[in-house]
């Protein structure tokens, strides 16, 4: 198994908050698929830097409102 | 009455489309490009050791056998994209997003290391026998090799996580 990366997000619990949004919806939002949005909700990919703005603006939140850091 | 058999039919269909649906696109043909890539693989080399028996010795390169090969790969890599985008037109038209794009870069760069140990090998274990044409097939073969091993490792990170 491969060693989970040490950020951590909170896009599932946002995007349930936000009117139940769906993961198509978020995932046309930022310009990926919705399997990449699976993929940072299960915590197997850290979104890049843009990726992860993007995410924040959707949720009118800030950055470190969504990821955090769980890593030495 | 209660159909056991039907019951694991079922299940295993919505298992299936279940799987199916977490897969982009871009995974989906990962996979039929390992397939297609396995069965013409097979079926070129059949070909090469039915020639190389008769001939009692190393089949040489042939040319037609190997556009037929490109063909071959051409085609059935067409109708692969063809199915899968039929199957869920709405993915059809996405193309690779940063995830999988990294993906791409990660199991090219793999496939990148494992084909030069290969070649290795081949100019290493063949060239000293100074068969040029079993170093050709081994070249040929190589290249095939690490194509389905891009695949693979690609298949591997989506599934494991990039």
């Amino acid at each position: 198994m491969a060693k989970r990366p040490p950020i951590t997000n909170r896009v599932k619990e946002l995007r349930e908050a936000k009117d139940q949004m769906s993961q198509s919806a978020l995932a046309k939002e930022i310009g990926v698929t919705r399997q990449t949005v699976i993929a940072i909700e299960q915590g197997k990919y850290s979104p890049s830097l843009e990726s992860a703005f993007r995410i924040a603006r959707v949720f009118d939140v800030g950055l470190e409102d969504v990821f955090g850091w769980d890593g030495d | 009455m209660f159909d056991m058999s039907k019951m694991f039919y079922y299940m295993g269909c919505t298992r299936f489309l279940t799987w199916g649906s977490l897969m982009g696109f871009q995974e989906k043909m990962a996979w039929a490009m390992v397939v297609v890539l396995i069965v013409t693989g097979v079926t070129y080399f059949s070909t090469v050791f039915q020639a190389s028996a008769a001939l009692g010795a190393v089949a040489p390169p042939d040319l037609p056998l190997m556009f037929g090969y490109a063909v071959f790969l051409v085609v059935l890599t067409i109708v692969a994209a063809v199915i899968i985008s039929v199957s869920r037109p709405s993915e059809a038209g996405e193309g690779p997003d940063e995830r999988d794009k990294l993906i791409q870069y990660k199991g090219e760069a793999q496939s990148g290391r494992l084909m030069g140990a290969l070649m290795i090998g081949a100019l290493l274990g063949v060239g000293m026998s100074g068969d040029a044409n079993l170093l050709f097939h081994f070249v040929f073969a190589n290249l095939i090799i690490a194509q389905i091993a891009q695949f693979g490792f690609q298949i591997l990170y989506y599934r494991r996580g990039a």
